[in-house]
């Protein structure tokens, strides 16, 4: 370890209150940290929409919000689907919430979310009989049941 | 406009050299509550990181860019990135270890506050007070019913079956009661052509309200388009939570129509009804921001209206370009920082009338209270910050390892186990990222230097000599750099000199101790202020006396 660093440990021993995890309203140190922060953020997603296919739909272009959207949900529905006791609202409100997350109030026009949805369950271990099952009891012939099978034979494709 | 300049040549340059690559970040020290340091993760251009938030562990997710811009450039901190050398399948579980980690906290807040809006509602009812507001009922207006515009969107949507009434008595299931009434809310609004209410309008700056291009009128039709088949559509869905998504895309609707009719851009407010924070900027600094936000809004009016880009995600940006322009600029109200663009819907809330519960209302609020104090004991179990067993670098290192399946895996992908947290000392970042660089296999380290250290380099560039040094390393003298009460009171910078910093640190205390001073005299005009940049200088003086630096000095605004 560099001589420099090794003087810092001492120094943060002694200090060992000091030396804890940033607090996030700290962190925010300026005012303006989070005002350009936040407008960084918007400037950065323009940038990414300009560069990217479009905002539904899956591309290896996609904005980084939208797979940042299809991540999410597809860990959620896989944790959703293994743990026991969940109900149908639960499931939804939870989708909801991610998808509020990402700047979108009617999930169920996107079709991110049945293609993640389908890939969350293939990670849960659903069989494929079971997923054929899953689709017949959406409508097999209804955009998002084949939206949903198509993320559970190639998910993150 | 620079600061957007800058922002898209970061963007384009820095951010893509990350793309497919997984890195640890070592942040360096400096004043406040950053001075132990702070590490994270980058993957694909995201930096995926922990804070302590009132107890809690926060999982937090930036952009590059925008962690740069405030811990490098703003908080004047050093990042040293270590770039792992490692298959991009590896970055990907990497990201998916994080996502689980950041779902499985977002849902468990999602059930605190709902818990805690229970606890609201029942409150408000048990006391005959008006119910708490329904999220999204504030954007339309019922005394504004008959609304043209509105009556036509009902006639597009004539498609929609007429709901059943919602059940509404449901004491013990208040998160499904909202729900039901803003659904009933929605569908009276559609049925009765409420019309847009004022207040969720962003009233954008008379400099800023230009007339619309075609094209953004034919991007504001195909929104429209888009909209009655939403709203038609979401009439008939299923799901229980549709009343919110309804109303927001109804007020939408309207504003695009008003749009069409005026000829100027009409936009929802994402920040109505938010109480602002203190704005204690200087204004120089308030009209860099507004002009950035002027620059955020022209840009998202091309990108998004201008090129028919009518999607919802996208549109919410440009409704939270036009929002923060609408707020002198300020793109903070949603909270701080967050992922990829602020990401907050309109959502105006309006109280409206809620049906008398047959239910005990006293014992409903002692059990809701009850789910309250077991959410929070849950949240506490789970996320609770402990200095050294959890804390951002175990919980950073627990979820990147976690993110394969055995030390095996791991080390196949990684080139070792993830040093542990809960080593000895190993919750200090720096000896974290000591422990990364030595084990995990590195291909290269990078060094970024911090915002001041950069800009005293250029400055000595063009006008090199002994006296701009000594210049520079005064923060009264800098060119570079303004002094703020925040830094703490201090006479020499001691980051970028190591055998002169404990002299300089002992000038520094001297300097700080007669601030202190004069700052008793001055306390009765400044509350106190100089005091306690005084005090704080002293305190940040006594490292540097042991040749260690904390304090750099921190910045407003990144032209």
């Amino acid at each position: 370890m560099h001589t420099p660093r090794s003087l810092l440990v001492c120094a943060l021993i002694a200090a060992l209150p000091l030396v804890g995890c940033e607090s996030l309203s700290a962190t925010i140190q300026s005012p303006s940290d989070s005002i350009a922060g936040s407008s960084k953020s918007i400037g950065g997603s323009f940038n990414a929409i300009s560069t990217s296919s479009g905002s539904g739909g899956k591309s290896a272009s996609a904005a980084p919000n939208m797979q940042s959207f299809e991540r999410d949900l597809r860990v959620y529905t896989a944790g959703f689907a293994v743990r026991p006791g969940g109900s149908r609202e639960d499931f939804l409100r939870g989708v909801a919430r991610i998808a509020e997350d990402h700047g979108v109030s009617d999930w169920e026009s996107e079709p991110t979310t049945p293609r993640a949805i389908g890939e969350g369950l293939r990670d849960a271990g659903l069989s494929a009989g079971q997923m054929d099952a899953f689709v017949d009891g959406i409508g097999r012939e209804r955009p998002e049941a084949q939206l949903a099978l198509e993320g559970y034979r190639h998910p993150g494709s | 406009m620079r600061a957007f300049a800058a922002t898209l040549a970061l963007l384009a340059g820095t951010a893509a050299a990350r793309a497919a690559e997984l890195g640890f970040i070592f942040v360096g020290p400096n004043t406040g509550n950053g001075s132990g340091g702070h590490a994270a993760l980058v993957a694909d251009g995201v930096v995926y990181h922990l804070q302590n938030e009132g107890g809690l562990l926060l999982v937090v997710r930036d952009g590059w860019p925008e962690f740069e811009l405030v811990y490098r450039e703003l908080e004047n901190r050093p990042l040293t990135v270590a770039h792992l050398d490692v298959a991009p399948e590896a970055v990907e579980r990497v990201q998916r270890a994080f996502a689980r980690l950041r779902v499985e906290q977002e849902i468990a807040l999602a059930r605190r506050d709902d818990a805690r809006e229970d606890v609201a509602w029942l409150e408000a009812l048990a006391a005959g007070a008006p119910a708490p507001g329904l999220r999204g009922a504030g954007l339309v207006d019922p005394a504004r019913a008959g609304d043209p515009d509105a009556a036509r969107l009902r006639e597009r949507a004539a498609g929609a079956p007429p709901r059943p009434a919602p059940v509404v008595d449901r004491a013990g299931d208040l998160a499904s009661l909202r729900e039901a009434l803003i659904a009933r809310e929605a569908d009276r609004a559609l049925e009765g052509a409420y019309g847009l209410a004022p207040a969720a309008i962003a009233q954008l700056p008379p400099a800023l309200d230009s007339p619309l291009s075609d094209a953004e009128r034919a991007g504001l039709d195909a929104l429209c388009e888009r909209l009655e088949r939403e709203v038609a559509s979401l009439a008939r869905s299923a799901r229980p939570d549709r009343g919110y998504p309804m109303l927001l895309a109804q007020a939408r609707y309207l504003a695009a129509r008003r749009s069409l009719a005026s000829g100027r851009l009409v936009l929802l407010d994402v920040f109505a009804g938010v109480a602002p924070p203190p704005d204690s900027l200087p204004e120089q600094v308030r009209v860099k921001r507004r002009a950035e936000a002027a620059e955020l809004l022209r840009r998202g009016r091309e990108l998004v209206l201008g090129a028919g880009r009518v999607g919802e995600p996208d549109l919410n940006l440009v409704e939270e370009a036009a929002s923060a322009a609408a707020h002198d600029g300020r793109a903070d109200l949603a909270g701080p920082l967050s992922e990829i663009g602020l990401r907050k819907l309109p959502a105006l809330a309006r109280s409206v009338a809620a049906p008398a519960l047959g239910a005990d209302l006293g014992a409903a609020l002692a059990a809701a209270r009850t789910r309250v104090a077991a959410q929070d004991a849950q949240l506490a179990e789970r996320w609770s910050y402990q200095l050294v067993l959890r804390n951002c670098i175990t919980e950073l290192a627990r979820a990147t390892g976690g993110a394969f399946g055995s030390d095996a895996d791991v080390t196949r992908a990684l080139g070792a186990p993830v040093p542990s947290g809960t080593e000895p000392f190993g919750f200090i970042p720096f000896v974290f990222f000591e422990r990364v660089r030595d084990r995990l296999r590195v291909s290269t380290v990078e060094d970024l230097p911090a915002r001041r250290e950069v800009e005293v380099a250029r400055v000595l560039a063009s006008s090199p000599g002994l006296t701009a040094a000594i210049r520079e390393s005064f923060a009264y003298g800098s060119t570079v750099y303004e002094p703020k009460p925040r830094d703490s009171a201090f006479l020499l910078f001691t980051d970028d000199v190591f055998w002169r910093r404990p002299a300089y640190g002992a000038g520094n205390l001297v300097f700080a101790l007669g601030y202190t001073g004069l700052g008793i005299f001055t306390s009765p005009f400044d509350r106190g202020l100089r005091v306690g940049a005084g005090l704080e200088g002293m305190l940040w003086s006594l490292p540097e006396l042991g040749f260690v630096n904390i304090r750099k000095g921190t910045y407003d605004w990144r032209d």
